[in-house]
């Protein structure tokens, strides 16, 4: 067998049993990715190579501050009561057609700027759980709604982790950097946000009457200026991807610290000096979990690439056509994802997108990651539906949120397979 | 400018890991403030 070969199992073996002894917590989840980049180091007997565990993570950087950045955003807009205004405008519509859109959307706006699902279950998911439980809906179909909007947010541009990550794998030595996702992402989720739409309409919201009301906020009749750092922001990300050539407001990060800012100046309510910094530490620390996983991986990558198995991997598929070995990947992601949720599915987008090169067509890359999205939203444990279960105590099953999950998730993988097929035909995406 | 913000950002993790938290929590502070830390100090 060949040594790089043996270097993969080792790799492989860590996670696998890092897996079954913590259950797929998602805490370990860092840990057991680093712990198998120091195996692979260790196996290939380069010893503990600090340089490749280190520069892995350096990949991820630019990417991991728009996140960390998106998040501090939307902290600040919710504890400054923003975001519980627009949810009581959003929850009053009268027909549940026009109320599940606006809740949905509702549900993915903090994934769509923080690029993670964790992000819409921390910031959306309580006040859409209580509203659905208030008017009686069955905890499963509660689940079932917050899952797939936090879902739909992650895949949603601007940012997108499972799209960072693909991105990066795309680099070969280089990282290739998160830009030209916007509409590739747009038109890759759309469908699926439209196909699950009616069905949320039907299945999930309760009618108009059985609504229990609205949030102090409203009864409060609070201004709405308060909502101008969140539209001003979204203003200023959609201007700035949608023509890069023209606009340039200083990237994700930038704009989301000075909507914070901003924000901070226009709280929906006044709040001691103490809490809107705590707000700030609180929105940094949120996604810790999500993005100490990706730095993680970018050294299980990096590890890989030092050992030889990204060579021998290059040489392995040189007979193939490149969309076939990103299919034959995207499908491999699906079962990685049931069996151990993020860590295997994001080694495997690495290398899924690697055949396109660095010169990477990001419609393609776009394809590859609804794969890794589907794979942590399939992940029965360590996943999306975990991250429900324990942040927002919801007594859902995997069976009750997949009842309805199916449908976006089918829709969201088949216009991935057609990226990656048509990758070339649609570069009219690419801006 | 992105340096600055790498700074506040790690900043901001640092003034959480005060608080008492689990071993593999920390690892994962340490894991997102080092290349955030190292970025601030223009490493890389």
């Amino acid at each position: 067998m060949r040594e790089e070969i043996v270097i993969a199992l080792a790799m492989l073996a860590v996670l696998l049993a890092g897996g079954a002894i913590t259950k797929n917590q998602r805490r370990y989840t860092p840990l057991i990715l680093l712990l198998s980049a120091i195996a692979g180091s260790l196996a290939a007997g380069m010893g503990l190579r600090f340089r490749e565990i280190v520069e892995g993570p350096f990949g991820f950087l630019d990417a991991m501050l728009s996140v960390l950045c998106g998040m501090v955003f939307l902290r600040v807009l919710h504890d400054g009561g923003a975001l519980g205004i627009l949810f009581s405008r959003a929850a009053r519509r009268k027909s549940r057609g026009a109320r599940a859109l606006c809740l949905m959307l509702f549900m993915a706006l903090p994934g769509m700027l923080s690029g993670s699902a964790l992000a819409g279950i921390l910031i959306s998911g309580p006040l859409v759980r209580d509203e659905l439980r208030k008017a009686g809906v069955h905890e499963n179909r509660v689940g079932q709604f917050v899952v797939v909007g936090a879902f739909l947010g992650m895949m949603l541009p601007p940012a997108c982790i499972p799209a960072m990550v693909a991105a990066n794998g795309a680099g070969s030595v280089l990282p290739t950097p998160y830009t030209g996702f916007f509409l590739p992402l747009l038109a890759l989720t759309l469908p699926a946000f439209l196909a699950y739409w009616p069905l949320a309409a039907r299945r999930v919201m309760p009618p108009a009457q059985s609504r229990t009301g609205q949030t102090e906020e409203t009864r409060a009749g609070t201004s709405l200026l308060c909502l101008l750092p969140l539209l001003l922001v979204l203003a200023a990300v959609t201007l700035e991807n949608l023509f890069p050539a023209q606009v340039y407001l200083g990237g994700m990060p930038v704009i989301c610290l000075a909507g914070s800012l901003l924000s901070m100046l226009l709280p929906a309510k006044k709040r001691p000096l103490r809490d809107v910094l705590t707000s700030l530490s609180d929105g940094a620390a949120d996604l810790l979990l999500p993005v100490a996983s990706v730095f993680a991986l970018g050294a299980v990558i990096e590890v890989s690439s030092m050992t030889g198995l990204r060579g021998l991997f290059s040489a392995a598929i040189l007979p193939y056509a490149p969309a076939t070995v990103m299919l034959a990947l995207m499908g491999l992601m699906l079962p990685a994802g049931l069996a151990l949720a993020f860590p295997l599915a994001g080694w495997l987008a690495a290398y899924a997108v690697f055949p396109i090169g660095w010169m990477a067509n990001v419609v393609m890359v776009a394809g590859c990651s609804a794969a890794l999205g589907a794979a942590v939203l399939l992940a029965p444990r360590g996943g999306i539906l975990t991250d429900a279960r324990e942040r927002l105590g919801l007594n859902a099953s995997w069976r009750g949120i997949m009842a309805g999950a199916w449908l976006p998730l089918t829709v969201l993988l088949a216009c991935g397979v057609c990226f990656v097929l048509f990758g070339d035909a649609l570069r009219i995406l690419i801006v | 400018m992105y340096f600055v913000i790498a700074a506040l950002l790690a900043l901001l993790l640092l003034a959480r890991a005060g608080k008492k938290r689990p071993l593999p929590e920390l690892i994962a502070l340490f894991l997102v403030i080092a290349p955030l830390a190292l970025r601030a100090l223009g490493v890389k």
